[in-house]
């Protein structure tokens, strides 16, 4: 990946909290990894596909997809279907939100959601090198993973 | 005024709902899929519907496609993630008479569908 993308995916970041709490992420400096990444409670998963391969992923802690939930619909006790949905959203946005550094050919597939810790089956899609920026939003954390040759 | 919404998120839906709800506008409606999107368009008959685009089972440009095929007047604001401008013009060929960014605040969303009613 080059830096002019990653950029393009940090600014993408930062640009989906502000717009939907008017609050900044925080995020960390972005780092490489090959080995098992380790994962939050929720975590949603996007396919790429066409002239680019791999997958994005974004991995959330409850608490940050609880406040999530909170600020776009006022649901202040979301049960669990919401907190999956709202993770399979956020990972859709922010995928979606970068396609225009991609190029015209990337496409992106609807997001599958897991919950827990299933490293083996979320890390398969990933292409080499897997790129990690932790974020912090609210005290709350969570993470984009993106693995595109 | 009648509304269909159309995302396979549920959050979305919901989202879109409370935005839009008002004594003008009913929400006639809702589909997670664009297949189920014109089941509910034939029996609904909508004026206005938001769609989003990538949804499994049919995606929005060919559930747009279709419903405009069964009632050409309707007015599609297609609500995405997807920000190239290839899919703008995609959605707009289609016939599609507002297209709005997600993550979007209450404001540009009410902005973007007074702006496609007007039309």
């Amino acid at each position: 990946m080059k830096e002019h993308e990653l950029n393009h995916i940090i600014s993408t970041i930062e640009n989906y909290f502000q717009e939907v709490s008017s609050e900044k992420a925080i995020l960390g400096i972005p780092y490489t990894t090959k080995i098992d990444e380790p994962i939050f409670e929720f975590t949603g998963i996007i396919g790429i596909s066409g002239n680019r391969k791999g997958a994005i992923y974004v991995s959330a802690e409850s608490k940050l997809l609880e406040q999530l939930t909170l600020f776009i619909i006022g649901e202040d006790n979301p049960g669990k279907t919401i907190l999956n949905d709202m993770v399979g959203e956020l990972s859709n946005t922010i995928a979606g939100n970068i396609c225009s550094a991609f190029g015209n050919e990337f496409t992106i597939t609807v997001p599958i959601v897991v919950s827990g810790k299933v490293n083996d089956i979320v890390l398969q899609k990933l292409s080499i090198p897997i790129f990690v920026i932790p974020i912090t939003w609210k005290n709350s954390k969570c993470k984009l993973v993106i693995g595109i040759d | 005024m009648k509304l269909l919404i159309v995302d396979d998120s549920t959050i979305m839906r919901i989202a879109i709902q409370k935005i839009l709800s008002d004594k003008e506008i009913e929400i006639v409606g809702q589909a997670n899929n664009g297949r189920d999107a014109i089941e509910l368009f034939k029996s609904t008959n909508p004026d206005f519907v938001t769609m989003d685009i990538t949804m499994p089972e049919m995606d929005g440009l060919t559930c747009l496609e279709a419903i405009l095929k069964l009632k050409p007047e309707v007015k599609v604001l297609v609500v995405t993630a997807l920000n190239s401008e290839a899919i703008l013009l995609q959605a707009l060929k289609k016939g599609a008479k507002g297209f709005l960014n997600k993550p979007f605040t209450p404001d540009k969303l009410r902005d973007a569908f007074t702006k496609m009613v007007s039309t």
